[in-house]
């Protein structure tokens, strides 16, 4: 049997005593989520496993000034990696796109409005925009962000990053009514609606308030919250034909009452 | 064709209805979208939309004048001395106040080439404990070793202004906003630039950035005052 002397221990002996100690600390000093926390935590167990590949037996001591080192980076590496995406943990970047997907943006709007503030800085700071045109940009990236999160073409990495440059495509692209000069490959703004007119829209909306309930929500979930119909029908317990003529009755509806206040 | 004709036209039907009953609601519910986060924005972040007015209530305002005439009053007892000294002195105390008051603190701790980790740890730390000298010393470091990003420069530029060395900050902060490739703490360190050209008795310099700095939200008001005291 291998002689230890009273000091040496394994890693995974080491790692039993020290979990709870890093955890806690964790937690406490820097505001981390027991979920965030244990993430740190693993990656500091990999590197450290990592480093002491070739002799996973030390004297505590040994382990203790490596963590030293260890914890201080992965800690900041998390916080810069949180950091980059507005505060958010790639569990809690989950957390909310899932919530996003079942029509709750509460998590969303809360992250990207406290946020609104910095975008607005930056394209006035970079580019010299006014305010008015610095404005508009940031709200029409956040509504592209939204979608983007939700159909997956956003994703977690650096979403700072990727949500002041599409800001400033859009300030670009829409407010100075310039192509862009810079294409960026990963940053792939949507295509501009059709303009419709301030007196149209608000038309719509009047007919929209006459519309019930069912046919408002149909419509929302299949236009705009990207469901298909056999997802809404499968909720709602009918056939997809059903449904299919619910949505033709709905749309024929809203024309009905678009006609009426148009007049 | 005008939207509200076209969408209620006959002679629409089939895919083509479909695709611009999609447009017409996508475009409606953008605008319900922005309307809703406009009004989040200015209730809970003090984001006006452009064009309009911070909002004012009506009923308070005969108290808010009786306030604002009660504080002139206790102002005018507490800054007496003031006025009787030179303008120069007002916004000096007041860049004071600010480079003061809240301690711009370092968060970007990078990874990379384990020197230079150690050596922007080190900088870091020192700079978070406001031992700027040991900052200063690590930061040039990591200049001459030819791997300074935008972060260095900017805290090395902070760390020269807290520490007093109001030419070196100039020289840090002024090289800082004049690198277009530099994107991070741009308009922070054309605020901290102004200061240090307050600082340095070149208020004249500092102009510029604080207007800069007035058209937007973050400092904007401090930005103010200083412009106010200078002219």
């Amino acid at each position: 049997m291998e002689k230890r002397g009273p000091y040496i221990v394994t890693i995974e002996q080491f790692w039993r005593r020290f979990l709870p100690k890093l955890l806690s600390h964790l937690i406490k000093e820097y505001q981390f989520k027991k979920r965030e926390a244990d993430l740190v935590g693993q990656n500091v167990l990999d590197r450290l496993e990592s480093k002491f590949s070739g002799n996973n037996s030390q004297p505590v001591q040994v382990f203790h000034e490596a963590l030293t080192i260890i914890v201080t980076r992965e800690t900041n590496k998390f916080r810069r990696l949180m950091d980059k995406n507005f505060g958010l943990s790639e569990t809690s970047f989950n957390d909310m796109i899932l919530k996003m997907r079942q029509g709750d943006e509460s998590i969303f709007e809360v992250v990207f409005l406290s946020h609104f503030d910095f975008c607005l800085n930056y394209l006035q700071g970079k580019y010299k925009a006014s305010y008015e045109n610095a404005y508009d940009a940031t709200m029409n990236a956040m509504v592209a962000f939204c979608k983007g999160l939700k159909d997956e073409s956003i994703t977690y990495g650096n979403l700072k990053f990727l949500f002041t440059q599409m800001a400033g495509q859009y300030y670009f692209k829409w407010i100075r009514r310039e192509k862009i000069q810079e294409p960026m490959p990963e940053i792939d703004i949507p295509e501009e609606q059709d303009d419709f007119e301030e007196a149209s829209l608000n038309i719509l909306d009047k007919a929209w308030d006459l519309l019930g309930e069912g046919c408002q929500k149909l419509l929302e979930n299949f236009y705009y919250n990207n469901s298909t119909l056999i997802e809404i029908a499968k909720k709602h317990e009918k056939s997809p034909t059903a449904m299919r003529k619910q949505k033709q009755r709905c749309i024929e509806k809203l024309r009905g009452y678009f006609k009426q206040m148009n007049h | 064709m005008d939207n509200s004709k076209k969408f209620t036209d006959d002679n629409l039907q089939g895919e083509e209805l479909e695709a611009f009953t999609e447009k017409f609601l996508r475009a409606k519910f953008d605008r319900d979208r922005k309307k809703r986060w406009g009004k989040i924005l200015e209730e809970k972040h003090g984001i006006n939309p452009p064009g309009t007015e911070p909002r004012r209530r009506k009923g308070r305002t005969i108290y808010l004048w009786m306030g604002a005439v009660a504080a002139a009053v206790v102002l005018l007892f507490l800054a007496y001395p003031l006025f009787f000294n030179a303008s120069e002195n007002n916004y000096q105390q007041l860049a004071d106040n600010y480079i003061q008051e809240e301690f711009f603190q370092n968060q970007e701790i990078s990874k990379g080439d384990q020197d230079i980790e150690t050596l922007e740890i080190n900088a870091a730390t020192a700079y978070n404990n406001k031992a700027f000298e040991t900052a200063i010393e690590n930061y040039d470091k990591i200049v001459e070793a030819g791997a300074a990003e935008d972060r260095h420069i900017f805290f090395l530029g902070l760390s020269h202004l807290y520490q007093g060395n109001y030419q070196q900050a100039i020289e840090t902060l002024s090289g800082f906003v004049e690198n277009e490739d530099f994107n991070s703490f741009q308009l922070e360190a054309s605020w901290f630039l102004a200061l240090a050209y307050i600082k340095h008795n070149e208020p004249e310099k500092a102009k510029p950035f604080l207007e800069e700095i007035q058209k937007g939200s973050w400092n904007r008001q401090k930005a103010q005052n200083l412009l106010d005291l200078l002219e």
